[in-house]
């Protein structure tokens, strides 16, 4: 369980807070999905669970441990990250290099790398790629790699900062494809940083954010059910919720369930 | 401003073992004051054929027709230069190219390309920051100081001070959010309505495509598969998924709303048209 | 133009050169760059093409590709040729002509000097086009541990060859996408006079410059939070095996050294 309470910080003594009094508990293997427009704070949050950022107020703790200056490099192994630009965070050579790049620095013996990297390059169908160079793969490739890269090192907590946003729709439904079945097949709790409310439908619990805030918290249903919240937040509403709000009660609606309603 | 293709073939690296055809006599026109999209999955050719439009590259093979100017093979840089004044580009990530000191000198720096005087390059460059809601005050600040979105509408206030005919997006809403999204989409339909020029738009979005262009042209391994209008194409849920594109969220819907017997007299392009012909087929029922 | 140049470049491939230990192809490759200097005359210079001709051949490269690809180098090699015709002199004189004269021995020498450069720059490309650029990272890092012990940073050098060269294509790209984005802008900065091609190069270095710190930026927290703090406590997922063929190649490279320098005259 990750536990998050009256968390705030600014980037500059003078500046407005870019979080201000956050508190947030995740259940841990579940699909967490955080979503506000630019600027609403979301990866503020996630730098300051990663140790990136320091000087905030309030307490980050994991499973019981609070996150101290002491225990960053301990506490930084539970959770793992994927970024946004797919180019800026390939460190190795080749494919299977920059997955084994996080067990290298873990100081792993090889043969446990070997299997790890391995399995992980598996799990993102990935495995025929392992000698490729990354110029020689496209965006959504080098994210699964780098998902693969974050899986090897087996975290309890994997967070996707943004990490479909610079993809086309095939890159996208790929990635979501491959987070859900890391999610059913898996224990690690998954959190997931987008703009996009379209993004959502998969996860179990989701988190609106706006201006430093959190504007909304709950269950996927529960979240769409005020869609004026949401249109304040200056998100965009998806399709189905768009004509659901229109032409129907409003609630969350999938595609079929819209169909079927309609 | 009419694009005319002819039998245009693109070879990288000819004559070494890197040797890649991009484009295979490929054949097709552009009228005047249309939207057009250019479709077709990654590596088919979409963005090797818009650089063709603007002299970026020459033909390995065939013409390209630009109005009275014609590229080909060997054509001289001055003629080049010519048709970039013509056809502008806004390439993918265009906050990229910002450079200036400030938002108005960025702007400005292609006008002054172009060979207008200081001050009407400045004349273009107020206007197009106008157009695009820039405020008078910020045109002396850093474009570096502005959030991503903002600094996308500063360059494309750059292409569009040059006062193109013809103006191609690649992949305008790359790595925006949702809101910038639909701002920038709806910017450049204003343009094509207020100016009349032709917009060409490199997307994988198949609901902007859907809900924006009129005509549109697929291709598929340098060769031009299918063009016409957007309703023929983008309704073809077959051609699209053989193809590894899309299908629309609004095309998935009538469709299957048909299936149930909701039948729409014509096409939805878009949520709002939906929710108006859907409201208009139940009032109708209900009499 | 960019496209077909060589230096540097890898092409995987197969060849037994291509499966060397990349630490025999480096020391070889040294001792190669002395053994050519061993050669005095015709034979010894014929030895050394026959012998480059047939690391060619063995590491499977297209001699036509390869010598296409040296092209661009091919200023520099007339420059050393002519330096030598002009300016050495003795045996018989064959051309006067004004200030201007040539001697058989200029020739000779010019021939001779130049075939030695052409070698040498054909045994490294060798090198870089068989071996992949991790593996020579890779194998400076190992060659290089002895160094560690005079307090040079090794490891990180290492690590920072390998990253740029990670990058390079990155950045070639992204400066071909600027070049064209300003191009369509109007710049022109392949024509016109110096002045203005030299300002037609802000649009260019600006907007890479920033690129590439924000890159940096972004690849630093990313390696860091991947654990990444340095050498310490590290291990290897890369494993370099040598072989029995290792050892041979090196003994090959001798042998030819020994061979070279008996036909000296």
């Amino acid at each position: 369980m990750i536990k998050i309470d009256n968390l705030t910080y600014r980037y500059q003594a003078d500046a407005p807070k870019a979080l201000d009094d956050i508190s947030l508990s995740f259940k841990t293997g579940d699909w967490v999905s955080i979503i506000g427009h630019n600027g609403s704070g979301k990866s503020t949050l996630v730098k300051l669970m990663m140790g990136i950022l320091e000087g905030y107020s309030g307490e980050i703790s994991v499973d019981g441990e609070v996150l101290t200056p002491d225990n960053l490099q301990r506490f930084r192994e539970r959770f793992a990250i994927v970024f946004q630009n797919p180019d800026n965070q390939f460190v190795g050579a080749t494919v299977e290099d920059d997955v084994a790049f996080g067990l290298e620095n873990q100081g792993l013996p090889r043969e446990v790398m070997l299997e790890r990297t391995e399995a992980a390059l598996e799990a993102v169908n990935m495995l025929a790629y392992r000698r490729h160079a990354p110029a020689r793969l496209s965006g959504g490739q080098k994210q699964r790699v780098a998902i693969a890269g974050a899986l090897a090192m087996e975290p309890a907590v994997l967070i996707l900062d943004e990490a479909t946003s610079m993809l086309d729709p095939e890159g996208r439904s790929d990635m979501l494809a491959i987070l859900n079945d890391i999610h059913k097949t898996r224990t690690t709790t998954l959190i997931y940083i987008t703009h996009d409310l379209g993004e959502i439908e998969d996860s179990d619990y989701a988190v609106i954010m706006k201006d430093g805030k959190v504007i909304s918290e709950g269950t996927i249903e529960h979240i769409f059910s005020d869609t004026d919240t949401l249109i304040e937040s200056r998100l965009v509403l998806p399709y189905q919720m768009q004509i659901s709000r229109a032409l129907l009660d409003g609630g969350y609606v999938t595609h079929d369930e819209l169909v079927a309603r309609l | 401003m009419n694009i005319t293709v002819d039998g245009l073939t693109s070879i990288y690296h000819a004559g070494t073992p890197f040797e890649h055809i991009a484009l295979d006599h490929l054949t097709t026109t552009f009228e005047p004051g249309k939207y057009y999209a250019i479709i077709g999955r990654t590596g088919s050719g979409k963005s090797t054929l818009i650089q063709h439009l603007n002299g970026l590259i020459l033909p390995t093979e065939g013409e390209v027709q630009v109005g009275d100017l014609t590229l080909g093979k060997k054509t001289k840089q001055r003629i080049i230069h010519q048709v970039k004044k013509h056809v502008g580009m806004v390439f993918q990530f265009p906050e990229h190219q910002l450079f200036d000191e400030t938002i108005l000198k960025d702007v400005m720096f292609g006008p002054l390309n172009m060979g207008f005087t200081e001050a009407e390059a400045q004349a273009r460059a107020e206007k197009y920051l106008s157009l695009l809601g820039v405020p008078e005050r910020a045109f002396g600040r850093s474009p570096f100081d502005l959030s991503g979105g903002q600094m996308r509408k500063i360059a494309i206030a750059g292409i569009l001070a040059m006062e193109p005919e013809v103006l191609i997006v690649d992949e305008p809403t790359a790595g925006l959010d949702p809101k910038s999204h639909i701002e920038v989409m709806e910017l450049f339909k204003r343009i094509q309505q207020e100016f009349d020029i032709t917009i060409i738009l490199v997307t994988h979005d198949m609901n902007d495509v859907f809900e924006y262009a009129d005509e549109v042209k697929l291709l598929a391994a340098g060769g031009l598969i299918r063009e016409g209008p957007t309703e023929d194409i983008l309704t073809d849920e077959l051609l699209l998924t053989d193809h590894h594109l899309e299908i629309p969220d609004i095309v998935k819907l009538t469709h299957d709303l048909e299936r149930k017997g909701i039948v729409f007299e014509t096409v939805p392009r878009n949520t709002e048209a939906f929710i108006t012909l859907y409201r208009e087929w139940r009032d109708a029922r209900a009499q | 133009m960019l496209s077909s140049m060589l230096l540097g470049r890898y092409i995987p491939g197969d060849s037994i050169i291509h499966r060397l230990d990349p630490r025999a192809k480096i020391v070889s490759v040294v001792l190669f760059m002395i053994i050519v200097f061993f050669a005095n005359h015709w034979i010894g210079y014929g030895l050394l093409i026959l012998f480059v001709l047939g690391l060619i051949r063995t590491a499977q490269i297209n001699l036509f590709f390869l010598f296409n690809g040296l092209k661009i180098l091919l200023f520099i090699l007339i420059f050393t040729f002519l330096l030598h015709i002009f300016f050495t002199r003795g045996g018989t004189t064959l051309v006067e002509w004004g200030f201007i004269q040539i001697d058989s021995e200029g020739v000779i020498t010019g021939i001779y000097i130049t075939v030695r450069l052409v070698m040498l720059l054909v045994i490294t490309t060798i090198l870089t086009l068989t071996t992949s650029p991790i593996e020579l990272t890779d194998a400076i890092e190992r060659l290089g541990s002895p160094l560690r012990k005079v307090k040079v940073p090794i490891h990180e050098l290492a690590m920072m060859i390998s990253i740029s060269l990670r990058f390079i294509p990155t950045l070639m790209d992204e400066t071909e996408k600027i070049i064209k984005a300003q191009s369509a802008r109007g710049s022109t900065f392949m024509t016109g006079r110096l002045k203005s091609r030299i300002n037609a190069l802000i649009p260019i270095f600006i907007p890479l410059f920033i690129s590439a710190f924000k890159r940096a930026e972004e690849m630093a927290v990313a390696m860091e939070v991947r654990g990444y703090t340095g050498e310490a406590g590290r291990t290897s997922y890369r494993e370099l095996k040598w072989q029995l063929r290792d050892t041979a190649a090196i003994l090959v490279v001798i042998l030819f050294g020994v061979l070279l320098y008996m036909v000296r005259m």
